[in-house]
């Protein structure tokens, strides 16, 4: 490995690291949340209802998947930009987006970016129309799904040269 | 609130709102190209100095430059607000925020800009 291919898999592994442990912190607070309004009796337990803890996982995946892209943004406007500096060590970085554990982590990353569109577009959609609450659970069930499908058949694509 | 601060707020949240519609066409047309319509392994830099030749994607990814910038600035500086309570703490954490989106802004912009013109040239 060259030197700046090791800088970048150190850098994306370091991200990778604060993301993971940035997860474990939002999902932890949002289990605190549950617990404490589970722990507060019948009064605690007015305000819970299913529909509000699927809501409550929507906003953490959307916070973390929010965070995880960004993460990767920063370095990737980086390696993109060695190619100003020169093409050799723009493609020297770049062939490791074509090697399998890049691959994998591409297909993650793909899943992030669906999930991330599709439930950014739908708050999009609640902050501008009045459509319920029901539609809103639906609509939410409707980009996991999208995620999940599209993100298997791009993840075909991805490794496919990898297998 | 200040009406200032009121309106810093509805300008964030406007911000947020538009550069995530335009980033949906945006990033998932990026990701298309570079993934799904060409391997990975074929976009090397032979690729994008191609890309950049032409005005339209040059304008794709300035516009997906600065749009994402803002939309992951304004996400990130939300995101320091609620877990961030303490003022002092917080203003640190903002101004980090805002030095890492302006550093990586410049960084994208001026690799776009010097691409283009040893390309043109």
């Amino acid at each position: 490995m060259s030197a700046l291919q090791t800088a970048f898999v150190s850098i994306l592994s370091v991200l990778l690291v604060s993301v993971v442990l940035f997860a474990v912190y939002a999902v932890r607070g949002a289990l605190l949340i549950r617990s404490s309004a589970a722990d507060g009796g019948w009064i605690g337990r007015i305000g819970r209802t299913r529909d509000r803890d699927v809501q409550r996982w929507a906003f953490v995946a959307h916070r973390v998947t929010g965070m995880a892209i960004f993460a990767f943004l920063t370095l990737h406007i980086f390696d993109v930009a060695l190619l100003a500096v020169s093409s050799s060590r723009f493609d020297n970085v770049h062939r490791l987006y074509g090697t399998a554990p890049m691959r994998v982590f591409e297909s993650l990353l793909c899943m992030a970016i669906l999930f991330h569109t599709f439930n950014g577009l739908r708050l999009v959609l609640l902050d501008v129309a009045d459509v319920g609450v029901v539609t809103a659970r639906r609509l939410l069930n409707g980009s996991v799904a999208l995620t999940i499908v599209l993100g298997a058949l791009t993840s075909v694509v991805i490794l496919r040269p990898a297998i | 609130m200040v009406a200032g601060a009121r309106n810093s707020r509805l300008a964030a949240f406007v911000l947020m709102r538009a550069t995530a519609v335009l980033l949906a066409v945006l990033v998932l047309g990026h990701f298309a190209v570079t993934h799904v319509v060409n391997d990975v392994a074929s976009t090397g830099s032979n690729f994008a100095i191609r890309r950049w030749s032409s005005v339209l994607w040059l304008a794709w990814d300035s516009t997906m430059l600065a749009a994402a910038l803002a939309h992951a600035g304004c996400g990130v500086w939300l995101v320091v607000d609620e877990l961030a309570p303490a003022p002092r703490r917080r203003r640190v954490l903002h101004a980090a925020v805002a030095v890492v989106v302006t550093v990586v802004f410049a960084v994208g912009a001026t690799a776009i800009g010097v691409t283009a013109i040893n390309q043109s040239g």
